[in-house]
């Protein structure tokens, strides 16, 4: 009898690195809810 | 309950939610704007605050309003504060108006806000040497260090780069969405710049508890977007009197903050 080999079959996905980012926002809330002026990083000259 | 890093400002006045929004952020409500004439009427013990949604009109007006626990009621402020009383000026029965033609006058209470702490909470460290201006200093990632932060006084300012990288995300849903860089008005900012302006970004972006969810891959935006976010935020610096010169020295001034009593901010406009 014949020997029936069978290959595992992987489904795609994307990876981290070339995946959209999907999230959007409408405001500084959704990007940052919490730290708006430490966001401002005013370590770094403006 | 909202989350608020800091008691003084653990009261929202007006009622609409938390300062700093996240998840109780409620949405925009009928709070008749505040005008300049409004503000000046406004007693000094009654508006301590202004929280992000609350239309009160003025940029220089809202900084004052912002000063006003950190400077105002800062020992250095307190000899100033009791010769006022004693004279028949007492803080808690002054209004707005008061207050802001007093400090325009020259004298101890106009030099105290025009040198106000650029950067603060920075855990002892002198803050005029805690400055990066190379992106191998940046630190990614959630770090048990505090990075240093904005005066409370120029919460505006913080908010409004906040307003503006929400809009530079749009490039990640629509990569040709209108976004340009400032031309004029400020000096040119180099690539390196723009890279640098870019990782310290992200490392308050991954810094944020967004309950385990990852922060925007701003690295990701298209270059012209970075590059158009870091002319903004410069120029916003810029409208809020902070220049090299300033941030060098670790100090703001009210008075260099660009004068527009009519000004509402963006997000509410």
């Amino acid at each position: 009898m014949p020997t029936i080999t069978t290959t595992p079959v992987t489904t795609p996905t994307e990876s981290p690195s070339t995946a959209p980012w999907r999230e959007t926002y409408t405001s500084p809330d959704e990007i940052c809810p919490q730290q708006h002026r430490e966001l401002a990083s005013p370590d770094v000259e403006p | 309950m909202p989350y608020y890093p800091y008691d003084m400002y653990g009261e929202d006045v007006g009622g609409e939610g938390a300062i700093y929004g996240s998840h109780h952020q409620s949405a925009p409500d009928a709070t008749p704007i505040m005008t300049p004439d409004g503000w000046r009427a406004a007693r000094c013990s009654e508006l301590t605050n202004i929280g992000r949604l609350r239309p009160v009109v003025g940029r220089r007006e809202r900084a004052l309003v912002w000063v006003m626990e950190p400077v105002i009621k800062s020992r250095e402020a307190a000899p100033i504060l009791t010769g006022l009383a004693e004279s028949g000026l007492p803080l808690a029965s002054m209004t707005y108006g008061t207050l802001m033609d007093l400090c325009r006058m020259d004298g101890d209470l106009h030099d105290l806000l025009g040198a106000i702490d650029l950067r603060i909470n920075l855990g002892g460290i002198d803050p005029t040497r805690f400055t990066v201006s190379e992106r191998g200093r940046i630190m990614y990632g959630v770090t048990a260090a505090k990075d240093p932060e904005l005066h409370y006084g120029l919460q505006d300012l913080g908010w409004s780069i906040g307003h503006e990288l929400a809009k530079a995300c749009e490039a990640f849903s629509d990569p040709d969405v209108w976004y340009p860089g400032v031309d004029e008005g400020i000096a040119p900012v180099p690539d390196e710049h723009v890279e640098l302006v870019i990782a310290a970004t992200q490392r308050e972006l991954d810094r944020e508890l967004r309950r385990s969810r990852p922060s925007a891959p701003l690295s990701e935006l298209p270059k012209r977007i970075q590059r158009a976010f870091a002319e903004r935020r410069r120029a916003l610096y810029q409208t809020w009197g902070i220049g090299t010169t300033q941030w060098k020295q670790n100090k703001w001034s009210l008075w260099d903050v660009k004068d527009d009593p009519s000004w509402l901010p963006p997000w509410l406009s």
